[in-house]
């Protein structure tokens, strides 16, 4: 049985986009074949993080919507990315870099049922495990169709008063739709924070923190020029995403 | 004459939110009206920095682009959140963390007609100096109307790849609007990197004048966004470089 998870953040700048390409590496590790979809139109940038370049990209999940392509024609297979040999896949399915692309998108919208029949077909098509969309932070009409669809919700928040008030939002959205799992990420804590933060949470939002990964100097200097698990196989925050996978796989 | 200057960012988790209420606190202390304008409306958080709840504002942004209400209504001066007492002024103009808001706004089509309206009615409201609009990440049409009709625009960038990236698309758009001014700030840089480096390859990669790059300050982090840091902090070196960036905001 395949499965979605969708990856979402209410505020901006949680490390949505790394959790999710690391979370895919260490899958695919694990010999699954994963997609990932870059749902964030407005402002792209998971591509980057497997080495795929602006002149690499044939077609983006813009052509798919505009109806230029099948979903199919826009999976890219960066599993050689990992540099390291794996039994899975990865397949990454980008949103457009181009400024005139990502405008007309934008100003001529698109049909939101398309994207889920993409999931859909995506899935079948490329024989998919699992299916990881990179959703668009906040809570619009993309973000609460893949919500629905899916069969595990992470939620990545940071120990921000702002993310604080904003991810209640999501986790109540969540629980209306009757998603079946939903976990909380913690994601770049100081060190200062580290201690009893995870039992704070899981009170507040009554819900299963699946991972709480404290600020790393590291990641931060690999600023996002690779991916964090393959370069950094011992570190303890890979060890954390792997208790993420191990609940994804559950 | 009143300066707009619209602070913008690529990707999200820039520290864009964080130093436009920081610059707004340093421009008040030293003297200037300051309006402030959070166009960022998938996920305002500018008010919660002047310690303004959403149970004390009655009317936002929002409803003064869908003209439900007047510019004044919706303007909050919020200068006594500042410590003491500052010669300047800070008026807000507050986006809205309703749930049904942020959709509608994400939804609808941006009426960059009303925004064209609004700034320059909070200006003369209020005679201001200078005017900061706090917009979201990516390329929106409410972005793209802030820009174009800003005086200066400030992009901010981390020094990651995927900022690198996407910064140029843009600075390729700032450039197809004929913006009169354009400066890049490097933020959140790790301590490994050295600043001039990071300074000259923003410089190299987009040509654009680089006023400054700032080191990742593990006190503004655990500030948790509450508390502004220059208020706070005001003899700590990171405001005193703070400061340098006001004489290239201040015409």
């Amino acid at each position: 049985m395949s499965k979605i998870v969708s990856v979402h953040s209410f505020r901006g700048g949680t490390g949505k986009s790394n959790t999710t390409a690391n979370l895919a590496a260490l899958l695919a590790m694990q010999g699954q074949r994963v997609g990932i979809v870059d749902t964030d139109i407005a402002s792209p940038g998971i591509h980057v993080l497997f080495g795929l370049s602006e002149e690499d990209m044939g077609h983006s999940l813009n052509d798919y919507l505009w109806g230029k392509c099948s979903i199919k024609e826009t999976a890219h297979d960066v599993t050689s990315s990992l540099k390291t040999g794996v039994s899975g896949k990865i397949y990454l399915i980008p949103s457009s870099i181009k400024a005139g692309e990502i405008a007309r998108i934008l100003r001529e919208s698109y049909d939101v049922g398309l994207l889920n029949d993409g999931f859909t077909d995506l899935i079948d098509e490329m024989q998919l495990d699992i299916l990881l969309i990179d959703t668009h932070p906040g809570i619009n009409e993309e973000t609460l169709l893949s919500i629905a669809i899916s069969d595990v919700l992470l939620v990545i928040l940071r120990p921000d008063n702002q993310d604080y008030q904003g991810t209640s939002v999501t986790v109540e959205v969540a629980r209306k739709l009757d998603v079946p799992s939903l976990y909380l990420i913690v994601n770049k804590v100081p060190h200062v924070y580290m201690n009893g933060i995870g039992p704070k949470i899981e009170q507040t939002y009554n819900a299963d923190v699946a991972a709480i990964l404290p600020h790393s100097d590291e990641m931060m200097a690999l600023a996002s020029a690779g991916l964090f698990v393959a370069q950094y196989p011992d570190h303890p925050i890979t060890a954390e995403l792997k208790k993420v996978v191990a609940r994804i796989l559950a | 004459m009143p300066t707009v200057i619209v602070v913008h960012s690529f990707r999200r988790g820039t520290g864009k939110t964080s130093l436009v209420a920081n610059l707004a606190a340093l421009l008040a202390r030293a003297g200037k009206r300051v309006g402030l304008v959070d166009l960022n409306i998938e996920s305002p958080s500018l008010h919660y920095a002047f310690g303004l709840k959403d149970s004390a504002i009655t009317c936002y942004l929002n409803d003064v682009l869908r003209q439900a209400c007047s510019v004044e209504q919706a303007t909050y001066d919020v200068t006594t959140s500042l410590q003491g007492s500052a010669p300047g002024k800070l008026y807000l103009l507050p986006a809205s963390t309703r749930f049904l808001d942020i959709s509608m706004a994400l939804k609808g089509d941006f009426d960059s007609e009303a925004l064209d309206a609004c700034i320059p009615e909070l200006i003369e409201n209020n005679q201001l100096d200078i005017v900061l609009v706090d917009t979201r990440a990516g390329l929106t049409d409410d972005t793209l109307a802030a820009i174009a009709m800003t005086d200066i625009l400030c992009i901010i960038l981390r020094p990651d790849a995927q900022d690198f990236q996407g910064t140029a698309v843009t600075v390729d758009l700032a450039r197809r609007l004929d913006v009169p001014r354009l400066i890049m700030i490097g933020n959140l840089v790790p301590k490994t990197y050295n600043l001039a480096e990071v300074t000259k390859e923003i410089e190299t990669t987009y040509h654009c004048e680089v006023a400054i790059t700032l080191p990742l300050n593990p006190d503004m982090m655990t500030l948790s966004s509450a508390d502004i840091f220059v208020e706070v902090n005001p003899e700590s070196p990171f405001t005193q470089e703070l400061k340098t960036l006001l004489d290239h905001l201040i015409l």
